[in-house]
């Protein structure tokens, strides 16, 4: 009971001032993870090897890229969220089983606006969707022995 | 012979002048078409304008057409250790390696974020009136106010320092024993977006429009404003974890 009031609650102080002209708002959130990827996915440059060591840089040898763009989509008003999570898991092991690779590292999410801002006129109409685009970029690394840096290949 | 329209008056209100929008920029003017104002100028006088609905579409343009995509980046650039987001911490492993909590300080949240405020504001001030007139009983048929519209924006842009997310690892892992021993384990890696327009109520210093014909003169002026933000946001939260060798 006392989850169904405040549930209303917050339903009528989003929707009120929107409904009153005075605010509109367009919001629109994704969680991204990776919890089934079959390799490690690192945000930084290093990652470890089977014994624990850390793999700096000099003993990746970069076997291609990955990269993706999603979009995640909210309604009405940017209250529901129609991809809470959005799970990369799939997706990096298929580009890191496409090159062989060992690893993904240099993870980087790039957060931007996406083409409902057009629809902002419309903001009124419940069905107009929220959205927010993002673009995930990295570098599928194989493992080895000391790599000297000009014998290291780019395949994309 | 008709009766005699309205001395020309110079509007400041023809062609869009767009440029207001590359930050950091103050005090531009945006000029709107005749028409189109005067048609908003009818309306805000007609109703009156209690809340700011105006002020909200007005600012809509003005934000929608200025938000040049900014976009927030999260990375780790020159993190020493591994910023995991799989659970798989082992290159050549299937099963995530144990590792445990380094502890209750150990834990960071942050993001990094990009955005763009606009305040934008517009006065609508009474130039003159034009009649039109039936040529053949030389009555007037319609009279409309004409005002001269001025619309200003404001805009800043801010965004966070692109190393901001490696620094908080820093802290953490700060020295060489560390960094062999622990990984920073994300538990979130959220991508926000959020647009934002609020219209302030709109204000007149015209009397109420009677039964017939304008009656708005000299003087009168009417005010909408608005401000308007747009932000892209990646938030981040995670926690430091020592490895087992």
């Amino acid at each position: 009971m006392g989850n169904a009031v405040k549930g209303c609650a917050r339903v009528l102080v989003l929707v009120a001032p929107t409904l009153s002209g005075c605010v509109m708002h367009m919001h629109a959130s994704t969680n991204i993870v990776a919890p089934d990827a079959a390799v490690p996915v690192s945000l930084s440059e290093t990652v470890r090897d089977a014994d624990g060591n850390l793999v700096l840089p000099d003993r990746q040898q970069v076997v291609g890229a990955y990269d993706e763009t999603f979009h995640a989509y909210n309604i009405p008003w940017g209250i529901i969220p129609l991809h809470p999570t959005t799970d990369i898991s799939d997706s990096v092991n298929q580009a890191v089983a496409a090159v062989n690779g060992d690893a993904i590292t240099q993870l980087t999410v790039v957060a931007d606006q996406c083409w409902t801002r057009g629809l902002a006129f419309f903001w009124f109409l419940p069905i107009v969707p929220s959205c927010a685009a993002y673009q995930i970029h990295g570098r599928i690394v194989r493992v080895g022995q000391a790599t000297p840096s000009a014998s290291a290949t780019v395949e994309r | 012979m008709g009766v005699p329209v309205a001395a020309p008056v110079v509007l400041e209100g023809i062609g869009w002048t767009i440029g207001p929008c590359d930050s950091p920029q103050r005090g531009n003017v945006q000029r709107g078409s005749r028409e189109a104002l005067t048609l908003i100028a009818m309306v805000r006088r007609r109703l009156g304008l209690p809340v700011g609905l105006l002020g909200t579409l007005l600012a809509l343009p003005t934000m929608s057409g200025c938000a040049a995509t900014g976009p927030a980046i999260g990375t780790f650039p020159g993190c020493p250790v591994p910023v995991l987001l799989s659970k798989v911490n082992r290159v050549g492993r299937k099963e995530p390696a144990p590792s445990h909590e380094a502890g209750i300080y150990a834990h960071f949240a942050a993001r990094a974020s990009w955005e763009k405020n606009a305040h934008s504001w517009q006065t609508d001030r009474y130039a003159y009136t034009r009649q039109t007139v039936d040529a053949d009983t030389n009555r007037v048929v319609e009279e409309r106010d004409i005002y001269s519209v001025v619309t200003h924006v404001i805009t800043g842009e801010r965004r966070t320092a692109p190393n901001r997310l490696s620094w908080l690892v820093h802290d953490l892992v700060p020295n060489n024993a560390d960094v062999t021993a622990s990984d920073i384990q994300l538990d979130e890696l959220r991508v926000t977006t959020d647009f934002t327009v609020v219209g302030l109520p709109a204000n007149s210093t015209a009397q109420p429009e009677g039964e017939q014909g304008p009656n708005n003169g000299p003087g009168d002026t009417f005010h909408a404003e608005a401000n308007g933000s747009l932000q892209t946001l990646v938030q981040v939260r995670g926690r430091k974890v020592w490895v087992t060798p």
